[in-house]
């Protein structure tokens, strides 16, 4: 999606892909930073980690949103019911970090292919309408019910160590570079495959659906699988987020989630891979300074500080980044 | 005439209490360049959407080689030849016209669904894209965002994703439309450069393309066929006259 103008010469419909597809420096760097602070002596690993997995629960947003153009007020029902599993497995013997969270993906992805049916049909504002329903249904449902554990939250959760090698710890040594792991194998899953054919087809039918229909193209059923692979995603990061905290409340799938995930990856900018990443880690960096700054008024400041970047950066920090970037450096990125 | 690749029969369209097409009988022969004519109004998009499948049809029968398409869905009429353009450019405003003829051209060759290989795997798809845009003299804004080209040269993309397809019949709902006299020529120049067996349907409002470039038209009014025939039948016939070309 990047916007550009090329001089006179005919240029290489080859080289355009081959350039599509090669790793930039921003994104090795990108990596090798977030790798890089796991070594950093005495930095906030338990933060970073929720930052990162915030980051994937906003990816798999990303999906759907960004590269499909489809929005939801409601995916932490996706996070909480992926979280739950995990919780429900590590409850009920068993404990393996891997297993638990291959599950919790699976049952979040099955749930979001049988609501994908019926929600693709919708469109923008019912589509927010509907999905912050199911939300709150999901939600007062885990929040009232007994076996969850209700408002308390789910007892009793053993989560086994990581490959049966590395146990979690209080200072989450071992659960970021976990964390860290998990996001970017779901992350160079979610580059290659928007990168292909059916990326291309998502885009298209953000673009224009009318036209992708008249290219003969299976939009709704686009549209299900992308809600699935979100769902999936989101399942993922619940199941991460409940084992590296050892907990699972009714919390976890609150309406409030669901427009936080929202935020982050606006801010970031929409349909760029790394901007739920970048939103994430700002948006949770920001509300731990501030509210441990003042406790009372950080909303206050977070609304502001929400307010102005959205005033500088129109589309989100990375795609007006990008094109500061483009505009200061021409040549930059041609390759 | 050649045997018939598209035939509707008694088609209808009704929006509420309003009959915008009244019971339209046409036939469109292989390798036709045939022409729909007729005042603003007087049916003639809402022709091609019913045909086409982007609406449904209130009453009658559409068929595309003596099958029956009435209820088949706008991207099974695709898949079985029968392709369009918009009006109204309907294109893909945050891509490039590389990026939007290769995602059509990844429809037409069944290259759907979540797939882990990249783009650059399908050169064929890639190289077939850039000679498309090279005829229609769009190599060099191939990279250019397409919502920042002129709108001449979207006009032109918009008719270049529909021959992408290789359709075998070809739905233009005015392709000259917002151009200059030149341009369309242009325009109409790339159509007859399309295989001969390519059947051509196009609305149009200039009088010179019409008859410059149709060897068959079909004048609507009202919702109705009003007349049908070859250029010459349909410039002698007195009903024409008097209801469209004012002489």
């Amino acid at each position: 999606m990047t916007e550009q103008t090329i001089g006179t010469a005919a240029p290489s419909g080859l080289a355009f892909f081959r350039r599509a597809n090669r790793w930039s420096a921003f994104e090795i760097l990108f990596w090798l930073v977030l790798l890089g602070l796991w070594f950093v002596p005495g930095i906030n690993l338990v933060l970073l980690t929720q930052c990162l997995v915030w980051g994937l629960f906003a990816l798999g947003l990303d999906v759907l949103l960004g590269y499909r153009g489809i929005p939801s007020l409601g995916h932490a029902a996706f996070l909480g019911l992926g979280g739950y599993v995990a919780g429900f497995l590590g409850k009920y013997g068993v404990p393996y970090p891997l297993v638990q969270l291959v599950l919790a993906g699976l049952a979040a992805g099955l749930v979001g292919l049988a609501v994908g049916r019926f929600l693709v049909g919708l469109a923008g504002i019912g589509l927010l309408t509907i999905t912050l329903g199911l939300n709150l249904i999901l939600y007062d449902a885990v929040h009232t019910a007994r076996f969850t554990g209700g408002d308390d939250g789910l007892q009793g959760i053993v989560i086994g160590p990581v490959a049966g090698l590395f146990p979690f710890d209080y200072s989450g040594y071992t659960g970021y570079l976990y964390a860290l792991v998990i996001a970017f194998i779901i992350a160079v899953a979610v580059r290659t495959l928007m990168k292909g054919p059916y990326g291309l087809a998502l885009e298209g039918a953000r673009e224009n659906s009318r036209r992708m229909i008249a290219l003969g193209a299976p939009i709704r059923a686009d549209a299900v699988i992308a809600l699935t692979i979100s769902a999936a995603i989101s399942g993922v990061a619940g199941a991460l987020l409940v084992q590296t905290t050892q907990f699972a409340s009714p919390e976890i799938m609150s309406f409030e989630r669901s427009a936080d995930v929202l935020v982050m990856l606006v801010i970031g900018g929409l349909g760029q891979l790394y901007g739920g990443f970048i939103g994430a880690f700002l948006f949770l960096i920001m509300r731990d300074y501030l509210s441990a700054m003042n406790p009372i008024y950080w909303y206050f400041w977070i609304g502001l500080l929400l307010v102005l970047l959205m005033c500088f950066f129109r589309k989100g920090i990375l795609p007006t980044a990008a094109l500061v970037w483009r505009r200061l450096f021409p040549r930059a990125g041609r390759g | 005439m050649a045997e018939t690749v598209l035939e509707t029969k008694g088609l209808s369209k009704r929006f509420g209490g309003l009959l915008v097409l009244d019971g339209i009988d046409f036939k469109l022969g292989r390798g036709a360049r045939h022409a729909i004519i007729g005042p603003n109004g007087s049916g003639k998009s809402t022709f091609v959407n019913v045909v086409t499948g982007l609406l449904p049809a209130s009453a009658g029968a559409v068929s595309l080689f003596e099958r029956d398409i009435t209820r088949a869905t706008a991207q099974e009429r695709t898949h079985a030849g029968l392709v369009r353009s918009f009006q109204i450019n309907t294109l893909f405003p945050a891509l490039n016209p590389l990026q939007s003829v290769v995602a059509a051209l990844c429809q037409r060759d069944g290259i759907t669904g979540p797939s882990l290989k990249p783009m650059i795997r399908y050169p064929a798809e890639i190289e077939e894209a850039m000679a498309l845009l090279a005829r229609y003299g769009l190599a060099e804004d191939a990279l250019t965002t397409t919502r920042l080209l002129p709108y001449g040269k979207q006009r032109l993309l918009e008719i270049a994703l529909g021959v992408a397809l290789k359709p075998k019949v070809l739905v233009l709902d005015e392709p000259a439309a917002g151009l200059s006299t030149e341009q369309g020529r242009t325009v109409f120049g790339h159509l007859l450069d399309l295989p001969a067996d390519t059947a051509i349907v196009f609305i149009e409002h200039d009088m010179h393309l019409v008859f410059g470039y149709a060897d068959r038209i079909s004048v609507f009014a009202d919702g109705r066929l009003l007349a049908q025939g070859t250029p010459d039948e349909v410039r002698r016939d007195a009903a024409v006259k008097a209801a469209y070309l004012g002489t």
